[in-house]
C-alpha cells in the first residue's frame, strides 16, 4: 500500500488588495519597484470575521463538490496553520464538525509555515502507509493578514491569505508516489520571521489585550537563509532519489516571491519551463503556496500522470523540507 | 570586480542614474538603500561575485565604499 495525492483544490477570500490600493494608501511606497522585486500584483485578504477554519472549510468543500472525496470517506484531518481560530481547541476539531466528517476520524493541527505542505505530506504518508488511516484530508490555511501592521511595507506587500485542501489516500501498486523526504531545521533564525506577542512567552504590557500580535520579518536574513539552505536541500533530495535535475518534470518551490525564486532557479541551473512561478495574483499564502501552485499547474496542463514533481518548502523557523511526488 | 564596476551595479540596484554614487554616501541617509535594495545586493553578490554576504555585515557598513570593502574581503577568503 502506498500513499498518493488524489486531488487538490483551494479557496481565496473575496477581498482583494492590489498594488494600486496600497499605493493610494501609502503614496511613498514605490509600488512598481515592489512588484518588480516580488512579482506580486495583488493579494486576497480574509474578512474581519473570517478565520483560518473558514478558509479551510471552503477549500475542502471544493474538493467534495468536484467529487474527489466525500466527508464520510475521511478518516483523518491534518490542518497546517500558524493562525488558528483559537489557542484551543485544535482547529482541525472544529473542521470535523463543520465538514460533517465522522467522529471516528482523527484530527490534528500542525504549526508550520512555508515548509508546512512538505511536512504534512510526510505525516499523511506515514499515517496511510502504516495503516492508521486510508483517506487523509490535509488542509493548509493561513490568515497572516491578521498579524500584519498596515504600515509595514515589508510584509504587507508580500503576504496573502488562503487555504488549500489535498486528499491523500492509498493507491494501488508498490512504486512510491510521495517521497523520499529531506527535512531541516535551524532555530537560530527564529527571530527573523516571528509573531512574538499574544502567546505564553510575551504577554501584552499590563496583562491587557491591547497589544495585537504583529508579524516581524527580516527580509535580508530570510533571503540569505534561502540561498544557504535551498540549493543544498534540493541536491540532498535528488541524491536520495537517485535522479538528476534534468530528469525531473516540474519543480514547485514555496512561492515566496518572484525575485527570490528566479534567483534560486538561476543559481541551481533549473530550466525556466520546468520551474513553476505563479503567485502574482495570490501573494505569499505561506503553507498554501505549494498546493495552490500544484493545482494551477494541473489546470494549466503542466502535470501529466506519472510526472516527477519536486516540492521544496522553506521559511519560518527556520524550517525546510523537500520531497518527490509522482503525480 | 573593480570599484567602478561595483559602483555601477550598485547604482542599478538602487535605481539611480549612472554617476550618482561616489562612494562616500552614508547608507543610513540614502533612501534608495532600503530592504529591497539590500536583498538585491545579496543576490548580486551571490551571483556576480560568488560571495555569500551575511546581512549583519551589511548593517555594519556606513558608506557605499564600506559595501565594496565587505565584498572584497569576502571574496579573498
Amino acid at each position: 500500500m502506498v500513499a498518493a495525492i488524489k486531488g487538490i483544490d483551494y479557496f481565496l477570500p473575496e477581498k482583494v488588495v492590489t498594488n494600486e490600493d496600497l499605493a493610494r494608501e501609502y503614496p511613498d511606497w514605490t509600488i512598481e519597484r515592489v512588484k518588480g522585486k516580488t512579482g506580486i500584483e495583488q493579494r486576497h485578504i480574509a474578512g474581519e470575521h473570517e478565520c483560518s477554519s473558514d478558509l479551510a472549510r471552503a477549500a475542502a468543500q471544493r474538493l467534495f463538490e468536484r467529487g474527489v472525496c466525500a466527508p464520510g470517506d475521511i478518516d483523518f484531518i491534518l490542518l497546517c496553520t500558524q493562525s488558528p481560530d483559537f489557542f484551543l481547541p485544535t482547529t482541525a476539531c472544529l473542521l470535523q464538525r463543520q465538514l460533517g466528517i465522522p467522529t471516528t476520524a482523527g484530527a490534528l493541527d500542525i504549526n508550520l509555515g512555508c515548509s508546512g505542505y512538505v511536512y504534512g505530506l510526510g505525516l499523511a504518508k506515514g499515517l496511510i502507509e502504516t495503516g492508521q488511516a486510508r483517506q487523509v484530508l490535509f488542509i493548509t490555511a493561513e490568515t497572516y493578514s491578521k498579524f500584519i501592521e498596515p504600515g509595514d511595507r515589508n510584509v504587507r506587500t508580500i503576504f496573502g491569505d488562503g487555504a488549500a485542501a489535498t486528499l491523500i489516500a492509498h493507491a494501488d501498486g508498490s512504486e512510491e508516489r510521495i517521497g523520499p523526504f529531506v527535512y531541516g531545521t535551524d532555530g537560530s533564525g527564529a527571530d527573523n520571521l516571528v509573531v512574538r506577542q499574544g502567546c505564553m512567552r510575551e504577554q501584552p504590557a499590563g496583562g491587557g489585550s491591547t497589544a495585537r500580535p504583529r508579524l516581524h520579518m527580516n527580509g535580508p536574513e530570510i533571503f540569505s537563509f534561502t540561498l544557504r539552505s535551498v540549493p543544498l536541500c534540493l541536491q540532498q533530495l535528488l541524491t536520495r532519489v537517485g535522479k538528476r535535475a534534468d530528469e525531473i518534470d516540474l519543480f514547485v518551490f514555496h512561492q515566496a516571491n518572484k525575485y527570490m525564486l528566479e534567483h534560486l532557479r538561476d543559481k541551481m541551473g533549473l530550466p525556466r519551463e520546468k520551474f513553476f512561478i505563479g503567485m502574482e495574483k495570490f501573494g505569499n499564502t505561506v503553507s498554501a503556496t505549494i498546493p495552490i501552485a500544484l493545482r494551477q499547474a494541473e489546470v494549466d496542463g503542466k502535470l501529466c500522470p506519472g510526472a516527477a514533481v519536486v516540492l521544496v518548502g522553506f521559511g519560518v523557523g527556520y524550517s525546510w523540507g523537500a520531497t518527490l511526488v509522482r503525480w | 570586480m573593480t570599484r567602478d564596476v561595483f559602483i555601477g551595479h550598485l547604482e542599478d540596484i538602487m535605481n539611480v542614474s549612472r554617476g550618482t554614487l561616489q562612494g562616500r554616501e552614508v547608507l543610513s541617509e540614502t533612501s534608495a538603500w532600503d530592504s529591497l535594495a539590500v536583498v538585491s545586493f545579496l543576490a548580486f553578490a551571490d551571483k556576480e561575485i560568488g560571495v555569500s554576504v551575511p546581512p549583519a555585515a551589511l548593517e555594519k557598513c556606513a558608506t557605499v565604499d564600506d559595501l565594496y570593502g565587505v565584498v572584497c574581503k569576502l571574496g579573498q577568503k
